[in-house]
């Protein structure tokens, strides 16, 4: 097979390549196919990588880049810079420092959501796609926690879909159960007079926490699918999901109010 | 039900136990029937043949039904009584509210107490701050599931149809209008008979100017079809020969009972064609004497069904079915179901009603079963049948047969392109564990808000340097104007172009009557001509996440899906965040690339097998499914 290894080289400069022969981590490429290689990468074009194996340094494989699934690399100020990584950082938030995010699968995030919502002092903000009481733990504690904290005298909201634009049965569930919900002091919102959907799944808690991803708040958020979502205390990305919160709140109040 | 000896169970027998189960509050109730029974000796009007001088005829989706309802409603002189398991529908409840207030009329309405719920009473609230005695009907372990309406003395208004916007704009429904002063009675006395476990309901007061003042609104528009064809127009009958009605119940197990086996011994006795479309099909002596018919080989035995009949245990059910030889086909996605309970037979008569052909219908519910005795509506409903059955999706029981190990060319050292797959040999044993231990990531974040996903998303994918790994609940139907959604595909086949690895995992559906599965199907194809290795995540386990991971160190994590209502951000609202990792992380790339998806993508054909499969495998459970696993199991290689 003829490889055709363009001239114009995107990098891999001779000084990264002495600086990773210096580094003891190799680098790694993952093949489609599944296989890994190891080794160290002297160059790296628009066809195709060039690696010397670990342990054969005699050897050098090209490896096209049609081959390839990813490439980690062994140096991370070279793949930052390969990767564009700090530029697209930067023009990404002007926070002094990174966020510190979890992320979390559906069992993980029932046990954080659980978590998050007990240690609530002063106000509990959600906006639901789907709720669901369940007999199973994490959601059944969590409603119950809910309850204990509207009772003590923490501010419960939920904002949840109602819109046209949801299967009628899955409206009429949703505003069952934020009826039983009012009933014990929780403030809840159906999201109604719109065809457009409320599909945003967020957590805010003392407006100092904040869960959001894929998610509902029901059984099988917490439970047997594969869901992905993220807890973090950043308040970067904290205060726009307050503010777009509030905006939804303040929507659906003056839709409510229009005559 | 994992095996078929229980379909041999006899009527009686089984209908015996579920009697004997229920036989102390049967006496208790007893008492109170006792007098109205005394009153109104329906139990033998019930099994008379009644003189029926005309039946109509029409049919859901977007027939006549609604109208013809609203129309008969509104010819009542006197009163009307009605029990509509479901009432929703803006028009009818408008209807009933105008005759009862306005027109003066006596209005009872017989509800399930599912209607009571916080979401539902609004309606019950409306009908009685308009005069109308509603009635709320305690049934112990069953439901009040008719759905029926007696208008003055002289119609009988009946059917599949709840009284919904799915009932009369979605749904495959029929509906029934019976000129008969005798079902008029027979309909009346069981609506009677619902008193003693019925409660008053009452609702809040209401000044007087809020009552109903002006005439019902005109008919809401028909929403966009759900099927390719609307059903049949109106049709009226004088020819009707008789007519007999069944009300099941378990206070009047006699009557279920005697249903079925006038149903048994009616299928027995066909000459010429057994056609059956039923929403769902389980009672056992019911499935046996279909099996028997079609296995006798003498007359044809058609089934239509709903599309919820592929999930579990009522799968085997259609197996055994065609097994016998039934030629069974099914109907219906999540917008709308085939919902008739309807046999017709020999062009000479038609059983409808409330009743599904299940356990708790014939035992438990408040049910009627009609039986018309009318060439000419068995011919119309012949000829409604054969269409509805050509348009419906043949059953295809799962075939267990293993592929061939996969005979693909010896593979290069570096093989380029889509990625070689073959057949799977580790079929899923039970529920994949999730990943049980979360991740804690330092990142350059941002959050964004409805439309700012799109141009982040496109922004990572076409400055991606080798990766773009994807899993996602929803790749949206494609339709003609879909903007967002065609940039989208477009920056994934350039990526591909620039030799960029482009892996997405696609969630399946249990159901292949959901209508994902299809949507998900053509995009595996589509994108995978493209270059895209689109992989389908197995159907037994939700795959419900909405992950990117680009160049292992670009994350976009929400609720966003992939659908042009979403990525416009006109239809849905959504939230997500984007995370710029200082270093590259391959464990959230690695979480992609592991889900567990269909092996053998080599073909469209050949994954549709394996997921046949699979799905077969998510439907059963227990010993079945051991020996199936068994079964899977590839022979050793010599």
């Amino acid at each position: 097979m003829s490889l055709r290894y363009s001239l114009l080289s995107l990098l891999l400069l001779a000084r990264a390549t002495f600086g990773l022969a210096q580094t003891n981590p190799s680098d790694l490429i993952l093949l489609r196919n599944g296989r890994e290689l190891s080794g160290r990468l002297i160059q790296e074009t628009s066809a195709g990588y060039v690696l010397i194996p670990a342990g054969a340094p005699t050897q050098i494989q090209r490896i096209p880049r049609e081959a390839t699934a990813y490439v980690l690399y062994a140096d991370p100020a070279q793949a930052a810079k390969l990767l564009g990584l700090d530029s697209v950082a930067r023009n990404l938030s002007k926070a002094p420092a990174p966020a510190e995010v979890r992320l979390l699968a559906a069992e993980p995030f029932g046990k954080a959501l659980l978590e998050a919502a007990r240690s609530a002092t002063n106000s509990i903000w959600i906006s639901a796609y789907y709720f669901s009481d369940s007999r199973a733990a994490p959601i059944k504690d969590f409603y119950a926690t809910l309850r204990e904290k509207a009772a003590a005298g923490v501010e419960v909201v939920i904002l949840v879909e109602n819109s046209t634009a949801s299967p009628p049965a899955m409206r009429r569930a949703n505003a069952n159960f934020a009826a039983q919900l009012s009933g014990d002091g929780i403030q809840t919102l159906l999201w109604s007079g719109t065809n457009k959907a409320l599909h945003k799944k967020l957590v805010i808690i003392d407006g100092r926490i904040l869960l959001l991803g894929s998610s509902n708040l029901s059984l099988s958020g917490t439970y047997g699918s594969i869901e992905m979502n993220i807890l973090t205390e950043a308040p970067h990305l904290v205060q726009p999901a307050i503010a777009d919160f509030q905006r939804l709140c303040t929507q659906l109040k003056q839709r409510q109010a229009a005559p | 039900m994992h095996d078929f000896g229980h379909l041999g169970i006899s009527a009686s027998r089984h209908l015996g136990i579920s009697a004997s189960r229920h036989l102390a509050s049967r006496i208790a109730r007893h008492v109170s029937f006792l007098i109205t029974s005394l009153l109104l000796p329906i139990s033998s009007l019930a099994a008379t043949a009644l003189d029926v001088r005309g039946v109509s005829v029409t049919f859901s989706p977007q027939g006549d039904s609604l109208s013809e309802i609203i129309r008969t409603l509104h010819s009542a002189k006197r009163r009307i009584d009605v029990a509509p398991f479901f009432l929703s529908h803006t028009n009818l409840i408008d209807t009933l509210c105008f005759l009862s207030a306005k027109q003066k009329l006596k209005v009872r309405c017989f509800m399930d107490p599912a209607s009571t719920a916080p979401a539902e009473c609004h309606v019950l609230d409306r009908l009685a701050q308009n005069g109308v005695e509603v009635y709320v009907v305690q049934v112990p372990d069953g439901k009040m599931h008719l759905k029926c309406a007696v208008v003055d003395d002289g119609v009988v208004i009946t059917g599949a149809a709840n009284w919904t916007v799915r009932g009369f704009e979605n749904n495959v429904e029929d509906s029934l209008f019976l000129q008969s002063p005798a079902l008029a009675q027979a309909y009346r006395a069981r609506m009677d008979r619902l008193l003693p476990i019925s409660e008053l309901y009452h609702a809040p007061r209401l000044d007087d100017s809020e009552r109903f003042e002006s005439k019902p609104s005109k008919l809401s528009q028909s929403k966009p079809p759900t099927l390719t064809y609307a059903a049949p127009r109106l049709q009226r009958f004088s020819s009707v020969r008789s007519a007999r009605v069944f009300f099941s119940s378990d206070s009047e197990p006699d009557n279920g009972l005697l249903a079925s086996e006038t149903i048994l011994s009616r299928i027995h006795a066909a000459q010429k064609r057994v056609d059956v479309a039923m929403y769902l099909l389980v009672e056992p002596t019911l499935v046996e004497a279909l099996a028997q018919k079609a296995t006798e080989g003498k007359v044809p035995v058609r089934l239509l069904v709903d599309s919820g009949m592929l999930d579990s245990s009522s799968r085997t059910v259609l197996e055994t079915l065609v097994a016998a030889g039934v030629q069974v086909n099914w109907l219906g996605n999540e917008k709308f179901s085939m919902h008739l309970k309807t046999l017709v037979l020999d062009e000479a008569q038609v059983w409808t009603g409330s009743a599904n052909w299940s356990q708790s219908a014939f035992a438990h519910n408040i049910e009627d079963l009609v039986l018309i005795e009318s060439a000419d509506l068995a011919r119309a409903y012949t000829r409604h049948f054969d269409t509805l059955h050509a348009a419906a999706t043949p059953f295809q029981p799962a075939s267990l047969s293993v592929s061939a190990p996969s005979n693909a060319p010896a593979s290069a050292e570096f093989p380029i392109g889509l990625p070689p797959t073959g057949p799977r040999t580790n079929w899923p044993s039970g529920l994949q564990d999730v990943a049980s231990e979360d991740l804690l990531l330092s990142a350059s974040a941002r959050y964004l808000a409805d439309e700012e996903y799109l141009p982040a998303l496109l922004d990572l994918i076409r400055n991606a340097h080798q990766s773009v790994l994807a899993s996602m609940y929803v790749m949206g139907e494609p339709q003609k104007d879909q903007p967002n959604l065609n940039q989208l595909t477009a920056a994934l086949a350039q990526a591909v172009q620039r030799g960029v690895y482009v892996h997405l995992v696609l969630h399946m559906p249990l159901s292949e009557a959901v209508t994902m599965n299809q949507i998900h199907l053509d995009w595996a194809e589509n994108l995978r001509a493209k270059g895209v290795d689109v992989r389908l995540h197995i159907p037994t386990i939700p795959l419900h996440e909405k992950v990117v991971v680009v160049d292992l160190a670009k994350v976009l994590i929400g609720s966003h899906n992939w659908s042009e209502g979403a990525l416009s951000s006109q239809k849905v609202t959504e939230s997500g965040v984007l995370l710029v990792l200082p270093q590259q992380d391959r464990r959230l790339a690695d979480h992609i690339l592991n889900r567990e998806s269909i092996r053998d993508m080599r073909t469209p054909a050949l994954w549709q097998e394996e997921l046949r499969t699979l799905r077969q495998l998510g439907n059963t459970s227990g010993k079945e499914r051991d020996t199936l696993l068994d079964q899977l199991e590839p022979e050793e290689m010599p």
